[in-house]
Parts: structure tokens; sequence; C-alpha cells
């Protein structure tokens, strides 16, 4: 075998071994760029993913604020924009309800004064809030029919931001049928629900883009025809012990002269033998002065320095709701075996062996009647859990109100005029009303974070505001036959009452009668006695007392509505010539006028002597029943005691003629309840009770809402406030009539939306964005 | 095996000096291609170590800005006593007791809060700051200077999240979460 060897060895061979070597080296190279460039350009595209990843997040986390912001921006314009207003109490009585979308000159009514002076539809409206509000590049029109709102894209940020969203309402997909909606009612077993009559359904979708991502929030807003308060007043407002309201409050009263516009006191006062209470109620009030910023007589359980405080004092959350409140209070007081309950037992005074307050402890545990057989009085299941079964706790849900309160004055004004105003609540450590708790006691409690418990200088242009000529009861009067009412035996119905129909005789009494000083007038009236009245009317000028009457139907109150200043008063008592007036005072000027001789307040007054006698209303009702609704004409001005209603003695109040209200008399003053006995009979007044200026007292429910339209009074007052006329502080149990026997009534109000309101309210229909069906798409 | 190792030891003088130019001007150039590389990836890695940087950064900026959405956007927009503002009012100074979103205006957070008002002592390099500016009612796109101006009606709200890079004293922008709050 021949050796190969260098010099034998081919030279090609060689020659391809050396390139190969060469070509390694570069391959070597090669490779290394390639590896190189692979791990260059993979980490290029990892970091590009990375930032594709960062920027998609960051872009869906704009896009869902700019749409989240868009949803902020059109639910401003709900609240802003007028809506419409409608005569009808309810849309499902409107003949072509998408008129309220896209109308105009709605029902040819005018709102004057208002966001919405022609009454326009809700689109029209809020394209022309679009449209003013420089946000859009250019105007958009309002959508015609029931075609849908589309508003194009606007920036969160024209400055700032590459984030916009666009913005689309839709009418209710039912079409122009309004619906009946059930909610069901938290805490309660079995589940009951709350059914809203004629709502139509807005669906609002807001689109908020970043980049190339787009998110949406969507929402309802319901359309109804609803009152939206508990208890709204014109004037002040004064919530005693033992009241007790689920629902908003509202006092559009924008002065300081009459009082803080809204005053309550803490239903746990006067517990006898409760010494120790008062002292740390007392405690209370001071540690919320400090600590309390949200006015809602609450101290929370996140400020540590105001929970050393409180336990320096005595008090701390013991029924672990995250705040110091009167119950806390309560629970420290009565709760002896620390279980965070106080049944009835444990609110049983050891010195007398009676309840300590058993107007208090029905308030808060069973406030519209005890339950038998599972229902209550008026047939409805238990309002919640633990309803009337005899202990107080949480289930309960206590406070003062549960809801908003809502004030015109701002809280500069309440603090500026406070040390002038009497010290009219905690009798304990009272400061002269120098301090905000010394007029406003109670917690306040409101489900949604979002709207602050107690609000300050609320500008009520943009929210539902009512006064007497948003009234019309004439469609209710219509309702009852203008001839003379038929008598039979003790019956009377269909017609027009006549003091010859009396059976009592007549009767001189002081208005209010039972007022034992400080009355305004003297009357002497015919009397009705146990008798049965179906749908009558009360003609004006009778000023009659009735007595252990019954009313049945409708009742309507009728009185001159033209209340003029000036002019000549003849013999009838009608007056020629003079200006109509609106304003409380000339009203008072026109109640106070003669035919003949001078008046006072024990001036007797009939038809041949008073203007007031022969052109007004003054009624009396003690001790009776009403299965039915009343209605008073509407006067152009607050007369006081001219147009008066007071109901006192064993009144009950239990109308199933027509629950949509129990009393409609805008311009007239209202007494319900004994200045004597205000633990007498309990009533209920279902729906709407509207008066010009009321004073309730006694035990009652409102399951409704009570609208107090009239400016000329001093004040509402709610609850027990002692046996006079005249305005003061909740009286001591010392100071208590004989009569009450140790009790202050109890006064329990709660909004119902499932009731219609009455035909005849000229409102605007109210927008109601739902939380609820908040949806992020 | 001996056959082998002759043929190698014996002639390869020649032949190794050939190799050595070409593998110098290969190595050169190898040197330089590899070395532009190198400076290359180099470059690279430093990019793509900032933008990683800037990712986790901004998902970490992002979290702490809706930390501090979620615990504004829960209040009110204006005191209920004091109405528009900007500013802490009453006094108060801690956010656990802030009780609108006004009340946050120029607040600032370091380290910064989550949504339950809790310090996250953990991210001491980062800071949350929160401007607030009034919209001009009837001008969507214009501020209102005045602080009280009780015609407000709504605010546009931006959280600045910056970091401070250990051993700087500078702070960064990293994100900035804008939107609107009406008085709704």
């Amino acid at each position: 075998m021949k050796m190969l060897t260098w010099n034998t060895m081919p030279r090609g061979y060689a020659r391809t071994k050396r390139a190969v070597r060469r070509a390694s080296t570069l391959l070597m190279t090669l490779v290394y760029m390639i590896m190189f460039a692979s791990l260059a350009s993979s980490m290029v595209a990892f970091s590009q993913a990375n930032m594709a990843v960062q920027d998609a997040e960051n872009d869906a986390d704009q896009a869902l604020i700019a749409a989240e912001s868009g949803m902020s921006f059109l639910m401003l314009q709900f609240k802003t924009v007028g809506m419409p207003a409608i005569k009808e109490g309810n849309i499902n009585n409107i003949t072509t309800p998408s008129v309220l979308w896209s109308g105009t000159s709605i029902e040819s009514l005018t709102q004057p004064g208002t966001g919405n002076p022609s009454n326009n539809g809700i689109a029209v409206q809020l394209v022309s809030a679009f449209n003013s509000s420089q946000a859009l590049g250019s105007s958009i029109v309002a959508p015609t029919g029931t075609a849908d709102l589309n508003v194009p894209a606007i920036k969160v940020d024209s400055s700032n931001s590459k984030a916009t969203y666009t913005l689309a309402v839709r009418w209710d997909t039912n079409g122009s049928n309004p619906r009946d909606i059930q909610v069901p009612i938290a805490n309660t077993s079995p589940v009951q629900y709350t059914t809203y009559p004629g709502v139509i359904v807005l669906d609002c979708v807001s689109t908020g883009t970043s980049g190339n991502v787009t998110r949406s929030v969507s929402m309802q807003v319901w359309i109804q025809k609803t009152l939206k308060y508990a208890v709204y007043s014109n004037v002040a407002i004064q919530l005693g012990k033992n009241v007790r309201v689920i629902g908003d409050i509202a006092s559009t009263y924008s002065g300081t002269g009459k009082g803080p516009p809204i005053q309550m006191f803490s239903d746990f006062h006067y517990l006898p033998n409760m010494s120790q209470m008062e002292n740390d109620l007392a405690n209370l009030r001071g540690l919320l002065n400090t600590y309390d910023t949200s006015y809602s007589n609450r101290i929370t359980t996140s400020n540590s320095a105001a929970v050393t405080a409180a336990a320096s004092a005595g008090l701390s959350d013991l029924n672990h709701d995250g705040y110091i409140d009167d119950m806390d209070v309560a629970l420290k007081n009565l709760d002896a075996n620390n279980n965070n309950q106080i049944t009835s037992g444990e609110f049983t005074n050891p010195n007398t062996g009676k309840s300590y307050d058993s107007d208090l402890f029905t308030e808060i545990d069973a406030p519209e009647g005890p339950v038998v057989n599972g229902t209550l009085p008026n047939g409805s299941l238990p309002l919640w859990n633990g309803y009337g079964d005899n202990t107080i706790n949480g289930l309960d849900g206590y406070a003062k109100v549960n809801g908003t309160i809502k004030m015109a004055i701002p809280f500069s004004s309440w603090t500026a005029a406070a040390s002038g105003w009497t010290d009219w609540g905690d009798q304990t450590g009272g400061s002269a009303g120098a301090n905000f708790r010394d007029d406003f006691e109670g917690p306040v409690i409101n489900s949604d974070p979002t709207q602050a418990p107690v609000q300050f200088g609320v500008d009520f242009s943009s929210l539902q505001t009512l006064v007497p000529t948003n009234f019309d009861t004439s469609g209710i009067d219509s309702q009852i036959p203008s001839t003379t009412a038929t008598k039979s035996g003790s019956n009377i119905s269909n017609g027009t009452l006549t003091a010859a129909m009396a059976n009592g005789g007549t009767a001189t009494e002081h208005t209010p009668a039972s007022a034992t000083s400080g009355w305004q007038a003297t009357y002497s009236r015919p009397v009705f006695q146990n008798m049965n009245f179906t749908n009558v009317r009360i003609p004006k000028g009778l000023n009659a007392k009735f007595v252990n009457c019954t009313f049945n139907g409708y009742t309507s109150v009728q009185m001159n509505t033209t209340i003029v200043s000036g002019g000549t008063v003849k013999s009838n008592g009608t007056i020629t010539g003079g200006s109509t007036v609106s304003d409380p005072s000339s009203g008072m000027t026109y109640a106070q006028r003669m035919i003949s001789g001078t008046f006072t307040a024990d001036t007797t007054l009939t038809a041949t002597n008073s203007v007031a006698f022969t052109q007004g209303n003054n009624l009396h009702f003690s001790g009776c029943s009403f299965n039915g609704p009343i209605a008073a004409a509407i006067p152009t001005a607050y007369t006081h005691f001219a147009d008066s209603l007071e109901f006192d003695g064993v009144t009950s109040f239990n109308n199933t003629y027509d629950p949509t209200f129990t009393i409609l008399a805008p311009q007239s003053n209202i007494e319900m309840g004994s200045f004597q006995d205000p633990g007498g009979s309990p009533s209920t007044l279902v729906g709407v009770v509207v008066a010009g200026n009321i004073d309730i007292r006694g035990s009652a429910t409102v399951d409704g809402s009570l609208i107090v339209t009239g400016n000329g009074a001093t004040n509402t007052t709610l609850g027990y406030f002692g046996s006079t006329d005249q305005g003061q502080a909740v009286p001591p149990p010392s100071q208590l009539p004989t009569e009450a026997n140790g009790s202050y009534g109890h006064l329990f109000f709660k909004i119902n939306p499932s009731r219609s309101m009455p035909n005849g309210i000229s409102i605007p229909v109210v927008a109601t964005p739902q939380y609820g069906t908040y949806q992020v798409q | 095996m001996n056959f082998i190792t002759t043929r190698i030891k014996h002639p390869a003088a020649p032949a190794r000096k050939k190799r050595r130019g070409l593998t110098m001007f290969e190595t050169a150039l190898a040197t330089v291609v590899v070395g532009t590389a190198i400076t290359a990836i180099v470059q690279l890695i430093y990019a793509v170590t900032q933008e990683n940087f800037y990712a986790q950064k901004t998902t970490t900026a992002l979290t702490l800005a809706n930390d501090m959405r979620e615990l504004i956007d829960g209040l009110p927009l204006a005191d209920p006593a004091v109405g528009v503002h900007l500013g802490p009012t009453n006094g108060l100074t801690q956010p656990s007791q802030f009780n609108d979103v006004e009340d946050f205006a120029n607040f600032n957070a370091n380290p910064p809060i989550d949504a339950h008002c809790q310090a996250i002592a953990a991210l001491s390099n980062w800071k949350q700051t929160v401007t607030i500016t009034h919209i001009l009612s009837g001008n969507y796109n214009a501020s209102d200077p005045v602080a009280n101006d009780a015609s407000v009606m709504m605010d546009r709200i931006q959280v600045l999240i910056s970091y401070n890079p250990p051993g700087t004293v500078d702070w960064y922008p990293i994100t900035t979460v804008e939107w609107l709050k009406a008085k709704i």
C-alpha cells in the first residue's frame, strides 16, 4: 500500500482543504452573525411584543377611562338639562310616549324660568346641551321619532390626551310602550319587589377609543313621572323625636330667618332614667363637631384620631358597621348582654316596668305596624328581614334618615346664622345653636357613596322642585256632581254640601282648635257629626267642623282662588278691584280683611264679618275617618288660616279609593294630629300628600311623599313639638300634656316608587341613572 | 494511526504560512464583523432593556394610577359643606379622611397608596401626583381657574405616576391617567 505523503498527495486535495478551512472560518463568523442576528431579532421581537402588550394594556386602560368619562359627561347632561313636563301622573297615561324623546312643545305646557321653557323632548334637550357645551367640533341635530341620539367623538382632553369617546342614547327597545319594572328589595325574605310603573328605559352607551383599542360602558336611564323625595319643602323642616325617614329630604328654603332649613332631634333623647344616654349623646355631638366632615352625624372608624377621642369619651363602634353614631350610644346604654342588639326586654325601664319609649321601639323595629299572620296591617309583607321581631339590631337598618338631605343654603350661611337661632335641640350641654349639631342630630345614611348624605348649597334649578302652580285639582273636583249633595239620614253623597245639612249646631273655636296658645283666628262653624260622606264637595265659606264622620270616595274642598291686594270689600266678602297676589304676606293680609269690624285672633269670624270666612274654607275634622283622598282648590297665594284643614282626635286615613294621593292641597295650611295626645290613633297616608304647609303630630306613616309647596309658614314640623302652635323645641317628658301619657307618637316617612302620581301635577319627568345596570363591554 | 500522524507533521511548513495569512485576515474580518455585531447587540440590549424597563414600569405605574383612580372615583365630587373647591378642606391632611374628589387636588403620595389608602412601602421609589382642573361651565375645553366657582359641574382629573431610580434624585414621569368626573 502506497503511503500518502505531503509530496505524493494530490495538489487539489491540499487546496481544497485550505479552502474548506478558510470557508469554515467565514462560516463560523456567519454562524456567529446569524446567531447574534437571531438573538438580536428575537430580542427585538420580544421587546416589541412586550411593548405592544404594554401599549395595548395602556390603550385598553385609557379607552375604558375615556368611556367612563363619556358616561359621566352624559349623566351630567341628563342631570342638568330640563326634562319635559307632563300633566299625567304616569307615562302610561300618555297617548304617544315617544314625544318625551323627540317632541317639542309637549302638551302645550311651558316651563318659564327653567332649562326647558318650551317643554321639549329629552333628545332635543340633550342635543341642545351637547351643542352648547363646545365639546363637539360641529353641531349635531336632534333625532326624530324614536331614532338614536348619536354623539361623535369627543376628546377627553383636547390638549393632553389622545383618548376620545362617542356617546349613544337609544330610546326604549320596547317601542312606545312604557314598562312596569320589578326590582327586588334587598334584605327581604321571601324576596319582595318594588314595581316601578310606567318606565321608559333609555340605553346609554359610551365608547372610548385610545390607539386601536375601543372599550364601551353602558347603563340604563329610566324616565318616569315620579317624585324624588320622601319629604320636600319650600320652607324649613323640623324632624322631631321618633321621626324616621326612608328616602331623600329636600329643603329649597334659602333664607335663615325661619331657623335652620332642616332641623333634626335625636330619637334617643328623653328616655326616662337614662341620664347617661343624654351625656353620651352630648359627647357624641362634641365629637361629631370635630371629626364628622360629612355632616351625617357619624364618625368613621377610618379616622384613628376620632376613634381614639371617642374611646376616651366611652364611645366605640359597638355594632361594627364602621361608624360611631346614635345606635352605638343606644347599644352602650341598652344592650345589657352586649350582643349588639336590643330586645324589648332590654328596652324595658326597670324602674317602671314599662318600655322606655314604645313609640321609639316601634319606630325602629316595626314602623308600619306589627306583623300578624305574616303580613302588616295594610296587608303587605314585612319591609325587611327582622322587621317586627321585637329586637332592634342591624337588620332594622336604623338611621334618622336613610337617604340624602339636600339644602339650598350654603353651609357658611348656616354657621353665620346659627348663633341667632334658638337652642332648639339637645338640652344637654347645648351651646345656643352655635354648633351645627345643636340643631342637627341623628344619623343620615346614604347607600350611594358618590352622593354626600348631607348636601348644602344645592342648586335646585336642575333638580325637581314643586310650587303651587304645578298643581291642578280641577280634574278631581270634576268627578263630583256639581249639584247639591243628596242627604239620606246620616249619609250625604254625590254633590255639594250646604250648611243646612249640618246636624250638630254650631261651634265657636280657635284655629288650630287644640292649640293652647298661639292660635291664628276664631271661627263660628256649622257642625256635622256622625255622618257618612261619599264623593262630596265642601263649598267655600262652609268652614265646618266634622266630628266622628267618615269620608268615602273623593272629597273636594273649594275656596276662592284669586287672592287680591287692595280693592274694595263687598258685603258678601268678595273684593272688587285690587290686584292678584301670590306672596304669603299678602295672603295673610287678605285672610285678615273684614267686611265689618276689626280682625283679631279672638274675633269670631262669620259669614257676615270676614273675607276669610266667606271666601276661604277653614275646616276642622275631629275624629274622622278618610277612606278616600282629599283635594283642595288652589288659590294664587298661601292665605294661612283662610284656607286650612285641621285633623285631630282619633283621625284615621285609610285611603283605598285612589292610592295615588291622600291630600292634595298645595296652598292650604294643614294641621294633623293632636296637640294633646300625639300617641293617638295611627294613620297611613298613601301616595302623595301635598300641602301649602303642614304640621304632623301623632302616629302616622306616609307611604309615598310629603310635599310642602307653600312658603308662607315658618316651618313644617314633623313630630310632636308641644301643645302650642308657636314653634318650640321638643318638650321634655315633664312638659308633655297629661293626655299624652308620656308618648311622643312616631312618624314614619317612606318613599314608595311603586305608587303612580295623580293626574294634574304638571312637573317634569325624572331621569334616573340605574347604576345597577352599569356594564363594561 | 501512525500513517496519519506522519502526514500531518512532516509537510506542514509551507501550508502553515498560507494558513496564517488567511487566518489573520479572516480573524481581522471576523473581529470587525463580530465586533460590529456585538456593538450593535450591546446597543440593542440596552435599548431592549430600556424598553422592557419602560414596559415593566408602565405596568406598575398603571396599577398605581388605577389605585388612585379607584380611591378617588368613589367619592362625591365636591365637599358637602364647602362646595366646589381645590385641595383639602376642614384641615384634613390624610387621604383616608378626604371626603370628596376635590380634596385630592395637588395631592402627592410617596410612597404611593393603594385604593384602600394604605401606603405601599415596597414601592417607595414611586410617586402619585393628582392634578384636578375645573372645567369651565359652558366650555368643555376650557379650564376654570376659580377654585371655588360654584358653577363648576365637572372636573378633569390627572394622576401622574413618577419613578425615582435608586441612587438618583430625579423623578421621571412614567404615565398619566386622565378622566372626567361630573357632579352628578
